[in-house]
């Protein structure tokens, strides 16, 4: 009689080791929404998005709250700022700076160090022992620190934004596709196409590349999360993107002088922020699940 | 029957002398009542410089942790806002200008058993701020007043108590810069032969109210009411005082609901906020400071033909750059006309300041011109159209791009958000400002004195000063912002000093603001008075001038509430 097994139960492997299978998980379909709804579109078209301007506003509507508490009004359904300028919007056009830092980051530093992984790993020697030890280096970086020094020496800027998270994230990369590199280097069909006289390079590129595709590509998408984080943290101290222009960060800094009169200021980006980090964290678990083939065996 | 009226009588003076008794006998024990709380909270924004020796700290606007312990030569008294005697008991001109003979208070003494205050620590304390290579001191004199500090050459003991002070040129603003509005304090000579210098930054000996007990850098410093009655104002209400650095305006909210501070300064939002929880507000009695907007770069001095090099004076400083916008008077005028000072005034300042015209300028001082309030309107008020006409004829139809800069300032919370609301309206005429948040000491202060602040606006609050002090500062290339140089306003600066009547004086200081006002050198904004909010449970009153020392000074004038319901 074939027994139900429950969703998630010890399971003896061949070789007598006790695994436990973890519940498969669902479709990330909320935060995919939240993401498309709150980072993608706003981000993709927020002049067509935004009902006002997010750097011009009005002193004499300063402060005001949002549509459902008294006193707001439906013109700014998220109220407005200490200068009159209007809080949605913002939030629109921050989420374009968000998006923007996070992919130029992420793609700068991602093909940083997915090169010099793949060296490290496939090259291995004094090459590897070099590249590691500035992986170790710059993982010891503390970021704050960093990006102050940086904005001292070349200002607030989108590009220093980028620079300095490209500093601290190429060593992540390096790191992880180092990792593989080094296991997957070892296998037969490496081998083989060395003895058909393939280059390093070709190697490298044509057959250990497309084998860490999966690892980057979860890597990538829960870094999207910390790289607002960061973004925010920076602009936060005004070590970010210069003011008027919009940004999460930024917003929360405007609104903490004033968090006790005007709670809408900080509360909306913040909440904006925690809503998709979240949600890249749940998605970039769920490609994990269905990328990485050792949780598949599983 | 006469008998009974006379006990009558008796009687009812027995219950009145009683009632008189009981009446005199609660009177006194209030009269004899302590402040509730033993160390009272001062909860400010940030020092500007964390340091005693205030011949370094550049300023006098920051002397607020000097205030409990060290006393100057002069006053401002906080009722009348005029010079009244503190350690100078009295002082005399001489006609030509060029000597003061200063009388100095007897019988007050150091802390720390360091002695009487005599005439040798005047000397010692003009050395500290003037002498170039003063025996025993390390870091070199970087007052922004010392110029003017400096006129007086030389300082002649006549005796223990009597100085004569020399001045090189008429110094009519003596009373000024030797005052609490200037920031020559009177240190010990004693403990600088004993400690030397750093001794004034361990531990400083004053002849304040209060002594000093500890210091956090950065956090706060702590006092403590001097064993003896103050020598002028007795024994102050509080045991300990302590001041307290906080830039972020929530969390000095915060401590004062919590109560761990008493008295605090924060924005005018917060401040109705707290006065809608029964907190009180205390102004400062004066203009404490004008807000006004400064463009970088205006630096028109030529180079000196004769000797072919920029003057050490820097009033000749050959730094301008002509393609810099704003060194075109109609680009300035335009900017000014694009700013709604009405709506500042009524929504960020909540009308609690008044216009001002001319920076450096003020009613109650020598050459004020009444004129410039009917002539401001036309010249300067909001006019969005005549702002976009003026760029045109300017050669910036689209107007230009330029930068501001962001930084918080102890006494003026409001200067973040004014900036941001200039960048709003001047988004009107088409000038796009992008705002750089800054530190003022270590990054704006410096490229402001290498005058290198081309293309940069900046908000300001320069507190208020003698008149001729802040063209030194201002527009002369003595020391700081560097706001607005040429060559003519230089020369009348260098004629206004050898001026010793007070009269023709005071035309020429009208001469020299009018030319400030009809160059457009500033975007002039308000006079503001200072605000504090303070616990009504704990504080009774704060009078201070609002253009001493720190803007807030006169802390011995904290008075405690002593009655059982908050002194409303």
């Amino acid at each position: 009689m074939a027994q139900v097994l429950p969703e998630s139960v010890p399971r003896s492997t061949p070789d007598g080791i006790v695994q436990e299978t973890l519940p498969s998980r669902q479709f990330p379909g909320i935060p995919l929404f939240i993401l498309v709804f709150l980072l993608v579109l706003p981000g993709l078209f927020a002049p067509y998005l935004a009902p006002h301007n997010p750097i011009r506003g009005s002193l004499r509507a300063r402060l005001q709250p949002p549509v459902w508490v008294q006193g707001g009004t439906i013109t700014h359904p998220l109220g407005t700022d200490k200068v009159g300028r209007d809080i949605l919007s913002r939030i629109i056009y921050g989420a374009r700076i968000s998006l923007a830092v996070s992919l130029v980051a992420i793609l700068v530093s991602g093909v940083i160090g997915t090169a010099l992984g793949l060296m490290a790993g496939y090259f291995g020697g004094r090459l590897d022992a070099l590249i590691m030890r500035l992986v170790d280096i710059s993982l010891g970086l503390p970021v704050i620190l960093l990006a102050l020094v940086f904005v001292a020496a070349i200002g607030a800027s989108f590009i220093t934004v980028v620079v300095v998270t490209t500093v601290l994230l190429w060593a992540r990369y390096a790191r992880q596709v180092r990792g593989e590199t080094l296991s997957i280097r070892e296998r037969d069909f490496i081998a083989r196409a060395r003895v058909a006289g393939a280059s390093h390079f070709r190697i490298m590129l044509r057959y250990i590349f497309p084998n860490v595709i999966n690892t980057l590509t979860v890597l990538a998408t829960l870094q999207i999360g910390a790289v607002i984080l960061l973004e925010s943290a920076l602009s936060f101290l005004g070590a970010g993107i210069p003011r008027p222009t919009p940004t999460w960060g930024s917003m929360i800094a405007d609104g903490r002088d004033l968090i006790v009169v005007a709670w809408w200021i900080a509360m909306f980006p913040g909440l904006a922020i925690m809503l998709t980090v979240l949600s890249l964290n749940l998605l970039g678990d769920w490609l994990r699940d269905r990328l990485d083939p050792k949780l598949r065996n599983i | 029957m006469r008998q009974a009226r006379l006990r009558q009588s008796a009687g009812l003076f027995m219950v009145l002398m009683l009632l008189s008794l009981a009446f005199l006998g609660g009177d006194a024990q209030a009269q004899t009542r302590e402040a509730k709380v033993d160390r009272l909270v001062i909860g400010l924004i940030n020092p500007f410089r964390d340091y005693f020796r205030a011949w370094i700290s550049g300023t006098p606007d920051h002397n607020i942790q000097h205030d409990p312990i060290l006393e100057w030569l002069i006053e401002i008294d906080p009722d009348t806002g005029q010079y009244v005697p503190w350690l100078a008991k009295s002082w005399e001109m001489t006609p030509d200008g060029r000597l003061w003979r200063v009388k100095l208070q007897e019988g007050v003494n150091y802390h720390q058993d360091y002695g009487e205050f005599t005439a040798k620590d005047v000397v010692h304390n003009h050395a500290l701020w003037c002498e170039a290579n003063y025996p025993g001191r390390a870091d070199p004199p970087s007052s922004a007043y010392r110029t003017g500090i400096c006129t007086v050459e030389r300082v002649e003991v006549i005796n223990d108590y009597e100085v004569l002070m020399h001045c090189k040129e008429p110094c009519l603003d003596f009373e000024f810069y030797y005052s609490e509005a200037a920031n020559v304090m009177m240190f010990s000579k004693a403990q600088w032969d004993k400690e030397g210098e750093m001794g004034y930054e361990r531990k400083p000996a004053g002849t304040g109210p209060y002594e000093f007990k500890e210091r956090k850098l950065g956090q706060s410093v702590l006092y403590e009411r001097a064993p003896t009655p103050h020598w002028k104002h007795g024994v102050v209400d509080w045991k300990e005082l302590m001041m307290t650095w906080t830039i972020e305006e929530s969390t000095r909210y915060a401590q004062l609901l919590a109560g761990e501070t008493h008295l605090t300064e924060v924005n005018k939002d917060l401040v109705d906020q707290l006065v809608s929880r029964g907190y009180k507000l205390v102004r400062s009695r004066g203009t404490a400071q004008q807000i006004q907007i400064v463009f970088g770069g205006l630096y028109f001095g030529t180079e000196d033909p004769q000797t072919g090099r920029y003057t050490e004076h820097g009033g000749i400083t050959g730094k301008l750059d002509p393609s810099e916008p704003w060194t075109k008077k109609k680009v300035r005028q335009a900017m000014n006309k694009a700013i709604n000072r009405e709506e500042l005034l009524e929504v960020l300042y909540k009308n609690r300041a008044d216009y001002m015209y001319v920076h450096g300028y003020y009613p109650d001082l020598p050459g004020w011109d009444p004129t410039w309030e009917q002539r401001f309107p036309e010249m300067y008020g909001y006019d969005p159209q005549a702002a976009q006409r003026l760029l045109r004829e300017a050669g910036y139809p689209n107007g230009f791009k330029a930068k501001a800069w962001l930084f918080p300032f102890a006494g003026a919370p409001e200067l973040i958000p004014l900036v941001e609301a200039v960048q709003i309206q001047l988004l009107d005429v088409g000038i796009e400002l992008r705002l750089e948040e800054a530190d003022l000491v270590s990054t704006i202060a410096p490229i402001w004195r290498a005058r290198k602040a081309h293309g940069y606006l900046a908000a300001v609050p320069p507190s208020k000063k003698a008149v001729e002090a802040q063209i030194a500062v201002f527009n002369a290339g003595k020391a700081g912002i560097h706001q607005f140089e040429t060559d003519e306003i230089y020369r009348m600066w260098e004629e206004l000093k050898q001026l010793a009547d007070p009269t023709e004086r005071d035309v020429l200081l009208r001469k020299i603001g009018n030319y400030k006002f009809e160059n457009f050198e500033i975007i002039p904004l308000f006079n503001v008075f200072i605000e504090v909010v303070v616990d009504p449970n704990i504080v009774d009153d704060w009078a201070f001038p609002g253009w001493d020392g720190g803007d807030i000074g006169h802390t011995w004038r904290i008075t405690a509430c002593k009655q059982e319901e908050p002194c409303r």
